[in-house]
């Protein structure tokens, strides 16, 4: 069932939102091979479900629900249950020596996998600097739901960080 | 130690570009599609392969059975038996898969729908088909190994199934155990850890209500 040429409108908004599947990708999948076979995936479910975007949302929110929710349902099944957990260091070869900033990126990210599945998204969509509005759509809680949790995923990442940094 | 508030700047001032990460022109795309399209295809033939081989395997014996011994009355309808029951459960199953596998991208994916509502409509449309496996699999399958046995046991063994009732029963209960086995070990695998993941996404959303 493969469509027709490509829309080349399609190719350039995947391609400049291309970060939103990857970052996705790496809080919810620890191994790289997940990670590239679930940014796959969501290429192809971003893809099928392209006609449904009818620009009232922004482009980039609906990439983050439609990946969110492919990451959220996607499971292999001969998934192996021990995985080498993936360190910030191995995410790429250094070609430059990483700065500070790089380091509390890193570490903030290392920090996020360790939360709950939903606080995950929420999160994300937070630093992705969503109003709390927007978090709520994309997520289906309530406003004050959000403000809740985040104020409990402040905590938590403060904890986690505070030990590392 | 910075707060979330700074954090979040700092993320926000990190280039967007990641590693091993390169844009992707429309052939490349389509490459990617195409892939996913047959991963996809794959999975869902596997399953009706399996279960297509199984009835053609079931019907051919069948059909041998009742041409070898169409005299005997008893064999006859024994067989035919069986084909109704595996006929209209066959279809359903057959149906019902379908609906899981080859559905619409609208149904996959509404714009408008948000993680909770997808995730909930993925776990009611899984638990959906997993409930009527599991109660074709419950009537279904003891009753044709049954059927099977007393088959056997009349075509093969002088007696039959009343001149032999413990090694019947023993063949039966054999019979039914690997297939319990080969059956909970394919449903833990295809439904109830996906299922279970599911709920535990729908069980965390109503944590913080």
């Amino acid at each position: 069932m493969m469509a027709g040429p490509l829309d080349t409108t399609f190719i350039q908004l995947i391609n400049q939102h291309l970060n939103i599947a990857h970052k996705v990708a790496r809080i919810y999948f620890l191994d790289a091979d997940e990670q590239q076979d679930v940014k796959q995936e969501m290429m192809y479910q971003l893809w099928r479900s392209y006609a449904s975007f009818d620009g009232r949302s922004k482009f980039s929110t609906w990439m983050y629900r439609v990946c969110l929710n492919t990451a959220l349902t996607f499971w292999k099944k001969n998934k192996k249950e021990k995985k080498e957990r993936l360190a910030p260091g191995h995410q790429q070869i250094p070609d430059v020596v990483s700065t500070d900033q790089d380091e509390t990126i890193a570490l903030l990210q290392e920090a996020i996998t360790n939360l709950s599945s939903v606080n995950k998204a929420i999160v994300l969509l937070y630093l992705e600097d969503m109003s709390y509005d927007e978090i709520a759509s994309v997520t289906g809680l309530s406003r004050s739901n959000v403000s809740v949790r985040l104020v409990r995923i402040r905590k938590e990442l403060e904890i986690q960080l505070r030990s590392k940094l | 130690m910075k707060t979330l508030e700074e954090l979040k700047m700092k993320w926000a001032e990190k280039p967007s570009s990641s590693p091993n990460q390169s844009a992707y022109d429309n052939m490349s795309f389509t490459k990617v599609i195409k892939r996913r399209i047959n991963q996809h295809t794959k999975d869902s033939m596997n399953y009706f392969w399996a279960a297509f081989v199984l009835q053609m395997i079931v019907y051919g014996l069948l059909s041998n059975v009742i041409v070898k011994n169409y005299r005997d009355s008893d064999i006859l309808w024994l067989s035919i038996g069986v084909a109704l029951l595996y006929l209209p459960f066959t279809i359903i199953l057959m149906q019902k898969f379908k609906r899981l596998a080859i559905m619409k991208p609208s149904q996959q994916h509404n714009a408008a729908a948000s993680i909770y509502d997808y995730v909930l409509q993925q776990q009611q449309l899984l638990t959906s088909f997993f409930r009527f496996k599991i109660w074709y699999e419950y009537l279904h399958i003891p009753v044709s190994v049954a059927i099977g046995v007393i088959l056997i046991f009349k075509l093969y063994v002088p007696g039959g199934v009343y001149g032999h009732v413990t090694g019947a029963t023993i063949t039966f209960i054999i019979s039914l155990l690997a297939c319990a086995i080969a059956i909970k070990s394919e449903n833990k695998k295809s439904f109830e850890r996906p299922i279970q993941l599911l709920q535990n996404v729908l069980n965390e959303f109503k944590q913080g209500e």
